[in-house]
């Protein structure tokens, strides 16, 4: 029962992280405020897969998100001045104010079917799902080819980022 | 031997392709040593395909030549192929031969023109489509050569482009051509709807021929005048010989080699090798041999009185066809063609000696300020002389075996109009040729000081090939001899086994009654058309020597007819009026009433129309990357809404 | 035992947050981060239907999807350098090569 009890503050305090910062990271004016509200609303779905007993894939997220993909946006955010976008004041267009009305109409019709809705199949978390090894055998085996895909597809993004970023790459002058 | 016959056509492509792609850089020496010994090693191939040909009996001389498939639609296949028998060997000797020379004598005509090279390009694409016109095995291919000589006419006709005159000589012979064209694919529409309903669906010569039997008297006739039609564009007859006047804004070798030797025979071939059909429709025969006398005797009237040297000849040259066409006409195929060697030669030696007396007169070409040429030039007034001989029929050259043989033959076969017609004509050819030779090589020098300076006499690169055809215009009728001068007619013969018109009835009829002629008769005929021709000597002679006021009291004293022919019948002013200003006006009305009026109207409404739903949805592209991602939203909940439609109620 | 339902509802709301952000948002990196975070409110969604079905299906999937988005990342940050090359900012109103 105290497991239970710890298991829902747990839960309801990182689903509150994780929906205020991602909120907050909407919201920010200052893009490295953005990115490292970011990087907690990451974490904070780290934990929630924790709890979710897939130790592998919370750390993954950790790794991917928070080390990799942050690296990058705050690189690219250094190498851009950004001074002329963080003076913009928030624009108010009807487009903008029809996105958010269908937004949060679409939210509540999630949460209206997801939410209250009986899930069928069986029931409760385990207590460990996708560990190292099982994600390992399963992705030599069962998931041999999209794993080929998936590194074929890492490479081809990885030329296709050093071709972009190449000065002359699209005929303009060099250095 | 039949896979060799491509190489006839295949030098001539080559020599085309060399000069025509690379031949940028070449020296002009280079460029004529290309192009002659292109012609020169296909005339050479035909010859040793002639002595292979003669070695084969005489009625299995026939090869074909299969390159490679052309069309293969549905049931219709057709193949490009050449192929070899008698008469196409005929032509491709007197096609190679005669450019042969031609292309050795242009080099020293052109040597200073700027567009040397373009010129031999042209002519060696020009041997190369007649040779895919002779030897073609098909009307289609035949087509093909038919269509490319008409080309190369065009662009050689318009070779001074520059020159307003040239550039409309050279548009009016292709349209012209036109008009015949359409007549000639008419008729090879004909030909393989007809046949197709028979289960046979080929323009192959054999199969058309051997199949002549299917068509009806109606559709033969039809098919034949259609192809004649063709026939009277390409080779200047009445009433399409309008553009071969004109045409001699070309370069002389031009004027020579296609306006007088080769391609305007194209149309006597062309029916010489349907002698089959030709042979089944009396009623077109009868139409070719008229058209043909008309035009001999209207067009050697015209040249009567003309002044200009090239014009006199190319009036010559239009009547000289027509006696090729009364030969064919008449049904003595053999005539016609033998008369088209004969004429290849001579004709094409007039042109180059008028060339050659071009070149000294530093281009002037009215007789009238000429006379006297005899002494600067005695090469080009010799074997000018030789070739009048022969193209007035004087016994002895070559023009004699050959016309006399065509007007014997429509006395023989009953057509007495189209005999007095040709002889009256014969007369004529022997008055205005010797009235030509008389004004400009005879005479007092009326030329101004300085050209007479000038005067000198051609290089030997002109003037060897003009002796070698002036050696054939005297030699050329040796091969055709009748029987009752002691000869055999082996011409005749050697052409026998393509001629027979089928073993059609009327044809053999015809061959019968010339075959037990009295030989007696053949003299009195003969005899005619020699002192006919002496006539129209001795007339220019006392004209044009003896007594120089006579002709000009002549023409005063019958203005009008000479104004009549000095203008050619008006032929031209007629034409011009009705058709070419006819259909002026009717474009007119098109483009200004229909084309802006109604056409313009609709595509421009249409558009307007299209162009103002265009601004009203273009709105809805706004180019900001968020409404995209907005609309993708909405579709999302659509999509949504839709499947989860009971579980949200 | 916290109820899938409640997983639900945290990513649905995680997914709106993002689908706000991308398109109020103009500028170009933030609206990235918010695509992020559409794919991270998915991902949630994977783990926790994975885990309460007991399959490892969803797991693997939630591994695609990342390796998908590390892709994109670099391919999309790699333009934006070139966005900014080109046109000194990364305004998002300032590309509007689409309009009609």
């Amino acid at each position: 029962m105290a497991v239970l009890i710890a298991k829902w503050v747990i839960f309801v305090i990182t689903s509150l992280l994780a929906i205020v910062s991602s909120l907050l990271m909407i919201t920010r004016r200052n893009t490295i405020h953005s990115a490292l509200f970011m990087i907690l609303a990451f974490v904070a779905s780290a934990i929630l897969y924790l709890l979710l007993g897939c130790q592998f894939m919370a750390m993954i997220q950790i790794i991917v998100y928070a080390g990799a993909v942050m690296m990058l946006i705050l690189f690219v955010i250094m190498m851009i001045d950004l001074s002329k976008e963080e003076k913009l004041k928030m624009k108010v267009t009807r487009t903008k104010i029809a996105g958010v009305i269908v937004s949060v109409l679409f939210m509540l019709a999630l949460i209206l079917v997801m939410g209250l809705n009986s899930v069928k199949g069986k029931l409760g978390a385990l207590s460990s799902i996708g560990d190292a090894k099982t994600i390992g055998t399963l992705l030599f085996t069962k998931y041999l080819l999209p794993f080929e895909v998936a590194s074929i597809l890492l490479l081809a993004a990885m030329v296709g980022a050093v071709m972009l970023s190449k000065k002359k790459a699209f005929g303009g002058e060099d250095q | 031997m039949a896979s060799y016959i491509w190489l006839i056509p295949f030098f001539p492509m080559v020599g085309f392709l060399i000069n025509g792609l690379l031949g940028v850089k070449f020296k002009r020496s280079w460029i004529h040593i290309i192009a002659a010994s292109a012609i020169g090693l296909s005339f050479l191939t035909t010859l040793i395909l002639f002595f292979e040909l003669l070695k084969v009996e005489p009625h299995a001389r026939h090869f074909e030549n299969v390159i490679f498939d052309w069309i293969v639609a549905g049931k219709f296949h057709t193949q490009v192929a050449f192929m070899l028998d008698p008469l196409s060997v005929v032509m491709a000797l007197v096609v190679t031969g005669v450019s042969f020379m031609i292309h050795i004598y242009s080099g020293g005509y052109m040597h200073d023109d700027p567009g040397f090279r373009r010129f031999f390009v042209y002519l060696n694409l020009f041997v190369f489509s007649m040779l895919i016109l002779v030897l073609s095995n098909s009307f289609l291919l035949m087509f093909v050569g038919w269509e490319g000589v008409g080309l190369c006419s065009y662009l050689l006709i318009g070779f001074w482009f520059e020159k307003d005159s040239a550039a409309n000589a050279g548009k009016k012979a292709f349209v012209v051509n036109r008009i015949g064209d359409f007549g000639f694919i008419l008729g090879l529409f004909l030909i393989v709807t007809t046949l197709s309903k028979h289960g046979i669906w080929s323009l192959n010569f054999d199969v058309v021929f051997k199949n002549a039997e299917l068509f009806s008297p109606a559709t033969v006739t039809a098919i034949t005048l259609l192809l004649f039609v063709g026939a009277t564009g390409k080779s200047a007859q009445i009433p399409l010989y309008v553009w071969l006047p004109d045409a001699m804004e070309g370069p002389t070798p031009v004027s020579s080699l296609i306006h007088a030797a080769t391609m305007v025979t194209a149309g006597v071939y062309m029916i010489a090798r349907c002698n089959v059909l030709y042979s089944m429709a009396p009623g077109t025969m009868e139409v070719v041999a008229v058209v043909g006398v008309l035009t001999a005797f209207f067009s050697a009237t015209i040249a009567l009185v003309q002044n200009d040297f090239k014009r006199i000849l190319a009036y010559s040259t239009v009547s000289q066809l027509g006696y090729m066409f009364v030969g064919v006409g008449v049904g003595a195929f053999s005539a016609g063609i033998f008369h088209l060697m004969t004429h290849a030669f001579f004709k094409g030696l007039l042109f180059l000696a008028s060339g050659s007396v071009m070149h000294a007169m530093a281009g002037e070409l009215n007789i009238q300020k000429m006379g006297g040429l005899k002494k600067f030039m005695p090469v080009t007034f010799w074997v000018f002389m030789m070739a009048t001989l022969a193209i007035s029929g004087i016994p002895g050259f070559s023009g004699f075996f050959s016309k006399d043989e065509i007007l014997w033959q429509s006395f023989h076969r009953g057509h007495i109009f189209v005999w007095i017609m040709g002889t009256l004509a014969a007369g004529l050819t022997a008055f205005y040729m010797f009235r030509l030779t008389f004004v400009a090589f005879f005479g007092k020098p009326r030329m101004d000081e300085e050209t007479k300076h000038h005067l000198h006499e051609s290089p030997k690169v002109m003037t060897y090939p003009m002796i070698v055809l002036a050696i054939a215009s005297v030699v050329g009728g040796y091969v055709g001899i009748p029987p009752v001068l002691g000869g055999s007619n082996r011409f005749e013969k050697f052409l026998e086994p393509i001629m027979g018109g089928g073993g059609h009835e009327a044809v053999k009829e015809g061959a019968h009654a010339v075959a037990h002629a009295s030989a007696s008769l053949e003299f009195t005929m003969m005899a005619v058309s020699v002192i006919v021709a002496l006539i129209g000597i001795t007339v220019a002679y006392v004209f044009y020597i003896k007594n120089p006021e006579l002709p000009v009291r002549l023409a005063r004293g019958m203005r009008g007819l000479y104004t009549l022919l000095y203008n050619k019948y008006f032929v031209d002013e007629f034409y011009n009026s009705v058709f070419v200003q006819g259909t002026k006006d009717f474009a007119t009305f098109l483009w200004q009433k229909v084309d802006v009026g109604i056409i313009d109207a609709i595509v421009n409404g249409v558009a307007s129309i299209v162009e103002s739903c265009g601004g009203l949805i273009r709105k809805l592209q706004t180019g900001y990357v968020q409404t995209y991602a907005f609309s993708i939203l909405v579709g999302g909940v659509v999509v949504f809404v839709y499947f989860f439609w009971e579980s949200l109620f | 035992m916290i109820p899938v339902q409640a997983y639900f509802v945290v990513s649905a709301i995680l997914f709106i947050i993002g689908v706000i952000g991308a398109i109020t948002r103009r500028n170009a990196i933030v609206v990235f981060m918010s695509i992020e975070m559409m794919l991270n409110a998915v991902n949630l969604t994977l783990i926790a239907t994975s885990s309460y079905l007991h399959s490892i299906d969803g797991v693997m999937f939630v591994f695609f999807v990342m390796t998908v988005a590390a892709a994109e990342a670099a391919v999309g940050l790699a333009i934006f350098l070139m966005m900014y090359r080109k046109k000194d900012t990364i305004k998002l109103d300032e590309f509007n090569l689409l309009k009609g």
